[in-house]
C-alpha cells in the first residue's frame, strides 16, 4: 500500500505548459516527472518556484557538477528515496556515472578534485549542524570558492536539505508509471 | 505584503543577489507561495513563527527528544495542526505520526497542502542558511 501524502497529478491532466515543462524535464535532463507531478498540484506555485530554481541547479557561479555531486550526498543523508533515484542527464555528461555516485560517501580518498571534496565536506557539516560549520570547513571551502561560489552553495545545501527532507516525508515514489489520483493512506 | 512578516529578514535573502536575476526570482516564488495558501496572516504568522523557534532551538542546541515547548496558546485547529506537524518533522521528519497528517488532511484541500507543505520546507531552509551564515 502507497504511503504518499500528496497525490500526484496525471500528466495529462496538467495544464499545457506543465505538460511542457515535464516533456522538457524528461528531454533535457531524462528527468522523472513526479516532482513535477506533486507541486502541480499548486500549478501556478509551480510555475514561479521553477524560473528560480532551474537557474540555481543547472547554471549558475558554481558548475553543474559539483552541484550535483553535493545534491546526491545529501539525498543520501536525507534518505530521500526520490532525491537518491533522481539522476540529472546535466550529471551524467558532466562525468558522474553509477560508479562515481559510489565513491561519493568516501569523496575524501574518491576520485574527486579538491574543490568537489571542500563543498562535500562544507555540505555534511551543514548537515550536521548549520549553526556550527567548523572553521577549517570553512578554511578550506574559501581556498577553493569566492564568495558569490559560497553563497549559492550555502543556498542549494539548505533548500536540498529541507526539500528534500519534505519529498522523503511525503514518501514521493519515483517511476513514471507512479499512480494518479487520490492516496491511500495506512489506517 | 511584508516579507518581515513571513519570518525571514531581507538581509538573510539579499545573499541570494549573488548572481543576475536570483533574489527577484526568488521573491517571485516566495512573495506568492507565502500569500496565496495563507489566506490571512493568522496561518502564515503561526507557520513561521514556529519554524523560527525551532530553527532557534536547533541553533542552540537544544532541539532535544520530545522536549519541544508547547504550541501558542489560543492556536485554532488550523493554524495548530500545521505546528503540529512542524514539530514532527523538526524531530523525525522520517516519522511523522498519521494522526498528524490526518489532522492536516482536515483542514486542507491538496492544492493548498502543496502550498503549505512546500513553503514550510522553503522557511526551512532560508532558517538553516540563516544559522550557517550568521
Amino acid at each position: 500500500m502507497s504511503t504518499q501524502r500528496l497525490p500526484l497529478v496525471d500528466v495529462d491532466d496538467l495544464p499545457a505548459d506543465l505538460r511542457e515543462m515535464v516533456d522538457r524535464w524528461r528531454e533535457q535532463e531524462d528527468g522523472d516527472p513526479n516532482f513535477i507531478r506533486t507541486l502541480a498540484n499548486a500549478p501556478e506555485m509551480l510555475r514561479r518556484f521553477v524560473p528560480f530554481y532551474s537557474p540555481l541547479v543547472l547554471k549558475g557561479v558554481v558548475e553543474h557538477r559539483t552541484k550535483e555531486l553535493v545534491r546526491i550526498s545529501i539525498a543520501w543523508h536525507n534518505q530521500c528515496r526520490y532525491c537518491i533515484a533522481t539522476k540529472y542527464g546535466s550529471g551524467r555528461r558532466a562525468g558522474i556515472d553509477d560508479a562515481l555516485v559510489q565513491e561519493i560517501a568516501r569523496y575524501e580518498t574518491g576520485p574527486f578534485t579538491e574543490r568537489e571534496r571542500a563543498a562535500l565536506r562544507f555540505a555534511d557539516a551543514i548537515v550536521v549542524d548549520p549553526g556550527d560549520v567548523p572553521a577549517d570547513v570553512v578554511d578550506r571551502l574559501r581556498r577553493s570558492f569566492d564568495e558569490r561560489e559560497i553563497l549559492e552553495l550555502t543556498w542549494v545545501i539548505c533548500l536540498w536539505i529541507e526539500t528534500g527532507r519534505l519529498f522523503a516525508a511525503l514518501e514521493v515514489p519515483y517511476g513514471a508509471d507512479a499512480p494518479s489520483g487520490p492516496v491511500e493512506v495506512p489506517a | 505584503m511584508s516579507l518581515a512578516a513571513t519570518g525571514p529578514d531581507r538581509e538573510i535573502l539579499e545573499t541570494l543577489d549573488h548572481a543576475p536575476h536570483r533574489l527577484e526570482r526568488f521573491l517571485a516564488f516566495f512573495e506568492h507561495a507565502a500569500v496565496e495558501p495563507f489566506d490571512d496572516s493568522r496561518l502564515r504568522d503561526a507557520v513561521a513563527a514556529r519554524v523560527a523557534r525551532l530553527a532557534a532551538l536547533e541553533h542552540a542546541g537544544a532541539l532535544v527528544g520530545d522536549d519541544l515547548p508547547a504550541p501558542p496558546a489560543g492556536l485554532e485547529a488550523d493554524a495548530l495542526a500545521l505546528v503540529r506537524f512542524a514539530d514532527a518533522f523538526a524531530l523525525d521528519y522520517q516519522a511523522i505520526p498519521d494522526d498528524v497528517y490526518a489532522e492536516l488532511d482536515r483542514h486542507f484541500d491538496a492544492p493548498a497542502l502543496t502550498e503549505l507543505l512546500w513553503t514550510f520546507a522553503i522557511l526551512r531552509g532560508i532558517a538553516r542558511a540563516r544559522n550557517v551564515l550568521s
